[in-house]
Formats: C-alpha cells, structure tokens, sequence
C-alpha cells in the first residue's frame, strides 16, 4: 500500500517534470516580409513594442483566427466573415452574426493593416487598433456574440491551447489580451503586394492599352481623379487610409466617423478602402450596396448625392459626378481589377 | 617650468573647448498657425466657420495640407541647414509643431528661410516615403513629384449655389502640345531677416494667412477658377505670386 502511494508520487513527479521540460519559452522573432515595391515606397510598417511579431506568436493567432470556438455556439470563426477567398471578407451584403442577427455593415477586407499609421479601424475608425479591434466580434451580439470568460475557459481547457499561449508569451494562463495580441500578429502578416500593377511597376508585367487607360483614367484630375483618396502608383497601398463622404447618400441614416466623434462634420464620412482585391470583395462600399464594379463606376460618374459633408474632391458632384465615357468606365474598371492579387488568396500561410 | 606652460595649455584649451560647447547642438522648435486676416483658425474651424475673400467669395475651408522644405538659419557665421521637408496638416496638431537639431549659433541678426512647396531639383517623383505614405503625390502625366500644398473647401458661387474648391499648389505645368511640356518651378523661398535667435530650445512661430492666397498681387475669384487647377499652369504661376505673402513671422521665444 504505502509502496504504491510512493509510486505514484512519483509517477507525478516524473510525468509533471516531463511535460514541463517539453515547454519552453523562446519565441522566435518575426520580421515582416515587406515587398520591395513597398520597401521602396512606403514607411516603415507599424509594430507595437509590446506586441512584437514571433512565429509562435503568428501561428497561434492564425489558429484562433480560424478558431470557431471563439463563438458563442462554437459556429463562427474570424474567417466567417474574412474569408481568405475573399481577401478576407466575405460576399454577403451584411455580414451574418451567430445567432443569425445581421448587421448594416459590409464585412471588411483584411490586408496591409500595419500600414494604417492613424490605426483608426473600421469603416468608421470605431477600433483605435489591431488589438483593441479583436476584443469586440467576440462579445459584439450581431458576430460572435460570446462572453470572454467562457472563451478563455474553452480555450484554457483544450489540449493545446495552453502549451501555445506559453510558447508564444511565456505563460499557460490564457487572458484576453495574449488572445488579442496574437490575432493581431497574424493580421499583420497579411500583406497582399504582388498584383499585375506590382509587377508590371516592377517591370515584369506589361498592362494591356485598356488597362494603360484606366489607369490614366484613374489619375487625371479632369477625368476619374480617384487618386486625391485612393494612392496611387508611389502610394501601393491604394488607400489614404482616411475618412471622406463620397457622396453615397442625401441623407444618413449610418452617420459613420460622426457616430464616434461626436462632430456632425463627420457625418456620413466612412474610411476609404483599398482598392486592392476588388476582384475578389465584392461586394462594394460600407453597407455593400454595389454588388459589381460596374456600378461603383457609374456612382462615380454620374450618382453622386449631395449632403452637407460630401468631400471637397467630389468635385464634379453638382453635375452628378465625373461623366466617364463608356470607353474610360471600361478601361477604369480593366485598370482597378489588375490591382488584385491571386498570389494573396492563395498564400497557404493565410489558410487553415 | 616647461609642465607649467603645457599646464597652462592645457587648461586653456579645454577653457575654450568648453566655451565651443556652448555653440554644440542645439533644439529649435518650429510652430505654424493660421489665420484669415488677423482672425485665428485651427482644427475646430474646419469645415465650420466662413470666411469671405477679396472676391466676395464666402467660403469654408475643408482641407489644410502643406510642404515646406530647406529650412536654414542665416547669420554672419554662415548657414545651418534644418532638415529636409515638412508635411503641414491643420487637421493634425502634431504636424503643426516640429523640431530641428543643429549647431546653432545664437545671434540676433538671423535670417530664417524656407522653401513653400519643393525646388525643382527635390521634387523627384515617389522618392519620399513619407510623402507617398501620406498620399501627397502630383500623378506622372502632370510632372510627377509631390503637392506642394491642397487646400479644399467649397464656397457659394454666384448664383447662390454650393461649390467645391480644390486649391492645389503644385509645379506649373503646360502639357497642351506633349511634345513640347513646359514646366515652372513654382515653389518659393520665405525669409525672414532680424530673427533673435537667443537660447537654446527657442520656438520660432510662423503664421500663414490663408487669406492672401487669394489677393496681392492677383485677386482670386473662385467663379472663374475653383477645381481642376493642377493642370492650369496659369493658376499655378497666379498662385505662387499670391503665396509670396502669406507668410509671416510671429516670434522668437
Ligand atoms: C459576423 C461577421 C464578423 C465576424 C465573425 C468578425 N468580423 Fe471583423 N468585421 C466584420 C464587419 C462587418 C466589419 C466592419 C465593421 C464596421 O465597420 O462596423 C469588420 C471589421 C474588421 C476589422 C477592421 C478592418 C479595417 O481595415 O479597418 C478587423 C481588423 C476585423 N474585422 C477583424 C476581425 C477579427 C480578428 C475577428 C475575430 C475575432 C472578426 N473580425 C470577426 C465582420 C465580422
Ligand atoms: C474624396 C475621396 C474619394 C475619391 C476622390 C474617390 N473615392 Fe472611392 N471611396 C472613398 C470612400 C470614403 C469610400 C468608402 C465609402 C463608403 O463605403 O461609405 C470609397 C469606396 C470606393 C470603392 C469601394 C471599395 C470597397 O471595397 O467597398 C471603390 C471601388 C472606389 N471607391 C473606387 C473609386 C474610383 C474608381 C474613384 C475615381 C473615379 C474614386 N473611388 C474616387 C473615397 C473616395
């Protein structure tokens, strides 16, 4: 009796020891893989200090990002709705929550976000970073409508989780500020840089005459003008990153920036998307109201609503908009689609 | 004997030594403001309040962004060169207050200069990352290179009606015949004589009076020209005179 009780002490011991000798904390630092288009181009990405990128830190993120037990009924993951077939959106208008609930907002994009210096996230610049962004789907009702306890002890009871968070952070006690910090180490390593445009600036593609004239479209003040809001070649991210009333609505019945700020100058104003993955993110503006390319076009040229905010650089509103030619709306739409990017979908880093 | 005279050396030179310290590295703070006439605009007054031009224009003010280059400091020891270009934007207090580091050399008969926009020679197209980051490019088929400044706004035309503006400064350009582009330097040096540069850590503070953009010497009537004025290389030209002052020198301190 008294020899067995011994045995199994140590057997404790002897097991207790092994699995803690197979845990050890040294992560492994990441640095980003910047394309050389925008090595050349842009400032350097935004890394938090105490949130440093490790491959232990990335990998666990990548599986919570996919992780459908961040849901209240273990039904949706982050990947619900930012799908990397889609660039990391889906292609409902409004996104669909757990419980069925729907939104008024069109799912966003996930890509290049270290490059979002003014780090105001969402369409209207509600999430003030990566990190602070991931702590709302999870509790938000009409996502994933969770409760972060019962989160934290899903994960705290699984076989794996814990070894991971302490691979990655030093510590086996899940809390949700690794879970977050993780997930936005993942996102920042989505970067989407080799479209046909990348290349053909880099000198490895060549552009058709249409796509040539879209483009000419696209950056002549007398004719598209999308590149005051929109980047531009020496700008790849094809954003400003910033917040504008484009002229979608009289009226607002979603006051965007001017819900947060409280300054009813920036009603209406909404975060200007990049125009990379169009061919995959349809579809289109914050409540999804354009399901094709086609008719974001036709906004532009001749839809534009008046309202008290619409931006300066609408400049052509009280006409309607910019009046395309059939030829230039063609050729503009050639152009934007030759800013998506296959490699980007298809990144097996970037799947499950 | 001898020690005592390379004593004396001695001691004298790091006398001396200490004194050029004084002259060593130094912080300049720059602040810009703004205002219409003598009536001070800052964040809070964009998109808010109207202001009225020499044209009778009345008119709100969207959009404030800027680019000053080669800041110096000038006295009878020589120049100091102040970094490179600086991104103003009203809407962002940060960018309205900048430092620069030097070997100054204090004196009460400085001339403080800088450039409105880029010279020819350092407006090269996407060659600044901060530039292109911050989305302040001229696209290639206007001469590439970088804005020197966009102020957007609109106004009431008149026959009463709400219109955009889009006052964008950049190189003058002609492309009409592409065979034969021409191009006007349109940026310009701002100087300031008689500035007291007495201490370190001293603030110099700049006003731009967005008023004058639109009077002396060309009065500017936004019913004649508003929008699409990048591509107008006689607006460009009419604008760089009319910038030549809008700048002003507040104080030393
Ligand atoms: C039910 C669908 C849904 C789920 C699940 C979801 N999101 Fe989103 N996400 C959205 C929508 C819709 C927006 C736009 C929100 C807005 O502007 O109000 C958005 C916006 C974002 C943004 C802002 C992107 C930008 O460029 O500003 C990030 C980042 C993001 N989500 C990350 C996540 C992460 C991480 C998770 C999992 C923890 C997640 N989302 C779960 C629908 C979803
Ligand atoms: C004044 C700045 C501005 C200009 C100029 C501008 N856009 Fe936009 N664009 C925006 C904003 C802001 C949005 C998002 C609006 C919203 O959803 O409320 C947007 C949305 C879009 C979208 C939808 C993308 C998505 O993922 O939903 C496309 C496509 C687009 N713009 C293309 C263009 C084209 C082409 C031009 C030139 C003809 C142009 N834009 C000019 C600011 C601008």
């Amino acid at each position: 009796m008294q020899r067995s009780l011994i045995i199994f002490f140590f057997s404790i011991v002897i097991v207790s020891c092994g699995s803690n000798n197979s845990e050890e904390y040294t992560p492994v630092p990441v640095n980003l893989q910047i394309p050389e288009l925008f090595q050349q181009r842009l400032i350097n990405p935004l890394i938090p200090t105490d949130n440093p990128l490790t491959e232990e830190g990335i990998s666990l993120g990548k599986k919570l990002f996919f992780d459908r037990r961040l849901s209240k009924n273990n039904s949706k993951s982050c990947a619900s709705c930012h799908n990397p077939n889609n660039a990391f959106t889906d292609v409902a208008q409004f996104s669909v929550g757990v419980d069925g609930q729907i939104g008024t907002r069109n799912s966003m994009p996930l890509f290049n976000l270290a490059w979002n210096f003014n780090e105001r996230f969402a369409w209207d610049g509600s999430e003030l970073s990566l990190e602070r962004q991931a702590l709302e789907p999870i509790t938000n009702p009409i996502e994933m409508d969770s409760d972060w306890q019962d989160v934290l002890d899903k994960l705290q009871q699984d076989s794996e989780y814990p070894n991971l968070f302490f691979q990655a952070f030093g510590t086996n006690i899940i809390d949700s500020d690794l879970v977050v910090k993780a997930i936005a180490q993942f996102e920042r390593t989505l970067i989407s840089g080799s479209s046909k445009f990348d290349r053909y600036l880099q000198g490895n593609a060549e552009l058709t005459s249409e796509e040539l004239n879209g483009f000419n479209v696209f950056m002549d003040e007398d004719r598209g003008d999308c590149f005051h809001c929109h980047g531009s070649d020496n700008n790849p991210l094809w954003t400003d990153n910033s917040f504008h009333n484009n002229g979608l609505n009289a009226t607002f019945t979603d006051l965007g920036l001017g819900a947060i700020t409280g300054d009813p100058n920036d009603n209406g104003k909404f975060k200007s998307p990049s125009l990379r993955n169009l061919a995959f993110t349809a579809p289109y503006m914050h409540d999804g109201r354009f399901a094709t390319l086609e008719e974001v076009i036709n906004f532009y040229s001749e839809g534009l609503q008046i309202s008290s905010t619409i931006d300066p650089l609408m400049k052509k509103a009280n006409q309607g908009g910019v009046q395309l030619s059939d030829q230039d709306k063609a050729d503009l739409k050639a152009f934007l689609l030759t800013l998506s990017d296959n490699e980007f979908i298809n990144n097996p880093d970037f799947r499950e | 004997m001898k020690i005592l005279r390379f004593f004396i050396i001695f001691l004298l030179i790091i006398f001396f030594g200490c004194d050029n310290n004084d002259d060593g590295i130094n912080t300049i703070n720059f602040q810009f403001t703004h205002s219409w006439g003598n009536q001070p605009i800052s964040e809070s007054d964009l998109e808010n309040t109207l202001y009225t031009n020499v044209s009778g224009n009345e008119l709100n003010i969207t959009r404030l962004r800027y680019l000053i280059s080669d800041i110096q400091l000038t006295n009878q020891d020589g120049t100091l060169n102040l970094g490179n270009h600086q991104l103003i934007d009203l809407s962002n207090e940060e960018s309205l207050r900048f430092t620069a580091n030097g070997n100054v050399l204090f004196s009460e008969n400085t001339t403080l200069s800088f450039r409105f926009g880029l010279s020819n020679e350092d407006n090269i197209d996407g060659i600044y990352t901060d530039l292109n980051t911050a989305n302040f490019n001229v696209p290639n088929m206007l001469g590439g290179g970088y804005h020197y400044m966009q102020l957007d706004g609109s106004f009431t035309d008149d026959s009463n009606a709400n219109q955009p503006y889009n006052f964008h400064a950049i190189r003058a350009i002609d492309n009409t015949d592409s065979n034969n582009i021409i191009t006007t330097d349109t940026s310009f040096v701002v100087t300031f004589s008689n500035v007291n540069i007495s201490r370190d850590n001293i603030t110099i503070t700049v006003n731009m009076d967005i008023s004058q953009w639109f009077t002396n010497p060309n009065t500017w009537d936004l019913n004649l020209a508003s929008t699409g004025l990048m591509g107008d290389y006689d607006a460009q030209i009419v604008m760089s005179q009319n910038g030549n002052n809008v700048f002003s020198f507040t104080s030393a301190e």
